[in-house]
């Protein structure tokens, strides 16, 4: 027998970056993947959530730092897993300790400025994210780092935040504002520009930030270097995507755009997840019909049904239902499942649109069914990492 | 206003509305589908996108621009199409408009080499391009040209950082026409009588633990008051106890072994009633779906209570049956006019 594709896949990576909509359970998916490689591999892996619910992360025992924590897993577990969160501000902290000089450091740190820029500034959250990767890929403590990320419009976001570190440590805009701190000559190339700004922004805003970029740039080469290095990871072809989505509209939707963003980098899934999935069953046809035909069928099934109920019912229950109940019950069955099997016949059509979005080489597809009752502890995430395969 | 008064009636006569949610709850198509009821009102209602995208596929047309543009949207039901306007916010162009103005230059002029600079000076200067488009929605309200807008915003991780930016400039700088423009932008939107949050969930655990997060974000990092709670996609109420113990009874009874489901329907004829697969395939489809209602129910129960402190809450039904979106607006703008009248009486 040969393993399911996303033992492959999970056996294989060094790294699993996990992306798509919001709203259809990545971070739970992404922490059952991980649970899955440890279970079925014999490797270290490591999930590093952005934002995991406070259950999730309780569960994992990640809850109160960003340094990776050993998650205890069942009997038969052949690996090790571990679990890290995402913590922006304290991976910008160590970054801009790490490649500043002591007194640079310090004042970047201290300025007003560091904690809006780094907070809102260009995908500052998502570089950090990836920072984060490539540092703990780098340590080599782990075989294996499955990414969580931002819902998919950010997800781009978190592939282009390298790129757009470079860019910026490269561009006029850095060398415009940190101009004064320069040279006479920069500082009349760029008058224009920062007349233009101060009468805008206000003039001692222009100079903080001027001030402050000017001693970011003292960190270019550093930072530019390390994004580079980020970037050549998630380019490597040890690196796979895996896209989640669930039979919905819109989720639909947007993880085809996902998919395209993906396709323009050239990059394509390894693998791709279609969450909370109702059982096939109920989107055949003949559940539809069936339920549709209870109500003609009384006169038939109400006498003998509450009559067997009668004989075996006492004994499960203590009172038998009457007639009356049984037919009222029935209704309401023929009712609900009628309702059901739309849902479940919308999400059939949903998945095809899907499947229909996903070009060469198509990845597998794995439909993980809704389980009513999953309630995000450590036990259900082994379920759902079993439901994967 | 004290925690104890009673929620007021929704919108309230307030203006300007954002609406966010977790992804996935539905947010767009809420906002759609309160523009939708605005305008049915009669009131002059423009609806702008300024979050993940998905306006113009819940209108039925084929794309938004910067520029409101009139459409005309069928509610449904023999109805009149209403007319309402709608937008999808540009920063690029919101910042040349700003600035034609504040500089007095005619509309439309190139910025020339301005341009450029600009969008330098956006990408740089944390926060500018949220003042820019949230100074934009505003606008459109200062000057009157509309009753209400409906923003369609991102998804609520996003939101508070960018209501709060406005008080962040006023924070940073000292001068300069941005802190100008901050500066009544802040007073407009911390205006309960003009200014207000919708926030969206759905009956699941993460979704409302998101809501009730965001609610108390609003208060401690932001000066806008939520305007109402809306649950979208709420599925029918689970069956009756009674029914639902006839049901488990005759599931019991006629396949005893069979203790789960999720089975297919094969199995299900092997164990059935006399080989009747087909009432056996009922029962069980029911007995599951109830499993998932009742979940969401007992969510919606604990939910409310944190959810609906001092504003209004509305539930929104689950509509199924693939749909087109404005389909699935129009039936949402209904849902919400009736809940929205229950809620003022």
């Amino acid at each position: 027998m040969t393993a399911p594709p996303v033992d492959e896949l999970l056996g294989s990576s060094t790294v699993v970056v996990v992306g798509g909509p919001g709203g259809v359970g990545k971070t739970t998916l992404a922490s059952a993947l991980a649970t899955r490689a440890a279970v079925v591999t014999r490797r270290r892996v490591l999930v590093l959530t952005i934002d995991p619910a406070r259950r999730l992360a309780d569960a994992m025992g990640v809850g109160l730092g960003s340094e990776p924590t050993r998650v205890p897993l069942g009997e038969g577990t052949r690996g090790q897993l571990w679990a890290a969160m995402l913590d922006s501000a304290a991976a910008w902290d160590r970054l801009i300790g790490e490649e500043g000089s002591a007194e640079v450091a310090g004042a970047v740190l201290d300025s007003p400025l560091y904690g809006g820029i780094t907070r809102r500034f260009g995908q500052s959250h998502e570089y950090a994210a990836v920072q984060e990767l490539q540092r703990l890929h780098e340590g080599g403590e782990f075989d294996l780092i499955v990414l969580d990320t931002p819902p998919s419009d950010r997800a781009v976001d978190v592939l282009d935040a390298p790129g757009r570190m470079i860019d910026f440590f490269g561009g006029r805009l850095l060398r415009w504002l940190t101009a004064p701190y320069r040279s006479r000559v920069a500082r009349l190339a760029a008058a224009p520009f920062n007349r233009f700004a101060a009468g805008v922004l206000g003039g001692g805003f222009v100079s903080d930030l001027g001030g402050f970029f000017a001693l970011l740039a003292t960190m270019g080469p550093g930072l530019v270097e390390r994004a580079r290095a980020v970037k050549e990871l998630l380019e490597s072809p040890d690196t796979t995507y895996v896209v989640v989505s669930i039979a919905a509209h819109r989720s639909v939707v947007e993880t085809g755009t996902f998919l395209d963003a993906l396709g323009e980098r050239g990059l394509s899934p390894g693998l791709a997840v279609v969450n909370r999935v109702l059982p096939h069953w109920l989107g055949e046809p003949s559940l539809a019909a069936a339920a549709e035909s209870i109500p003609d069928r009384l006169g038939d099934l109400v006498p003998s049904l509450t009559e067997l109920v009668g004989d075996g019912g006492s004994a499960i229950s203590g009172t038998a239902p009457a007639g009356a109940d049984v037919s009222r019950a029935l209704l309401a069955a023929s009712r609900t499942a009628g309702e059901i099997a739309v849902e479940a016949r919308d999400q059939r059509v949903f998945i095809g649109q899907l499947r229909a979005r996903l070009s060469e080489p198509v990845p597998p597809v794995v439909e993980v069914p809704l389980v009513p009752g999953l309630s995000g502890r450590l036990d259900d995430l082994e379920r759902l990492a079993r439901l994967l395969g | 206003m004290t925690g104890d008064e009673p929620p007021g009636p929704f919108p309230g006569g307030r203006r300007l509305l954002f609406v966010t949610g977790k992804g996935g709850v539905g947010s767009t198509s809420v906002a759609a589908a309160l523009a939708v009821d605005s305008a049915r009102r009669g009131l002059r209602t423009l609806v702008c996108e300024m979050g993940e995208g998905g306006l113009a596929d819940a209108l039925g047309i084929t794309g938004l621009g910067y520029e409101p543009t009139e459409v005309d949207f069928p509610t449904g039901g023999g109805e009149h199409p209403v007319p309402l306007w709608a937008m999808a916010m540009d920063t690029e162009a919101a910042a040349h408009e700003y600035l034609s103005r504040l500089l007095h230059l005619p509309l439309p002029t190139s910025l020339g080499p301005l341009g450029p600079i600009l969008e330098f000076v956006s990408a740089a200067a944390p926060g500018v391009r949220e003042v820019l488009a949230v100074g934009k929605v505003a606008e459109e309200i200062r000057e009157d040209r509309f009753d209400l807008v409906v923003v369609d915003g991102p998804a609520t991780g996003h939101v508070v950082p960018m209501l709060s930016t406005p008080e962040g400039i006023a924070e940073i700088t000292r001068g300069g026409l941005l802190r100008r423009e901050a500066d009544w932008l802040t007073e407009m939107l911390s205006d309960p009588g003009v200014t207000g949050v919708v926030v969206v969930a759905v009956p699941e655990e993460l979704a409302v633990a998101e809501a009730i997060d965001l609610l108390g974000r609003l208060g401690s990092e932001t000066t806008i008051e939520p305007a109402a709670v809306v649950v979208n996609k709420v599925p029918p109420p689970p069956l009756n106890p009674a029914d639902r113990r006839t049901l488990d009874l005759l599931v019991a009874t006629l396949a005893p072994a069979d203790t789960g489901f999720g089975g297919d329907a094969a199995s299900a004829a092997d164990t059935g009633f006399r080989g009747d697969a087909a009432l056996m395939a009922v029962l069980r489809a029911a007995v599951l779906a109830d499993r998932i209602r009742s979940e969401a129910a007992e969510v919606l129960v604990e939910a409310t209570p944190l959810l609906a402190v001092r504003v209004p809450h509305l539930n929104l039904p689950r509509v199924t049956g693939v749909v087109g979106e404005p389909d699935l607006v129009a039936e949402l703008a209904h849902a919400l006019a009736a809940e929205m009248d229950q809620a003022e009486r």
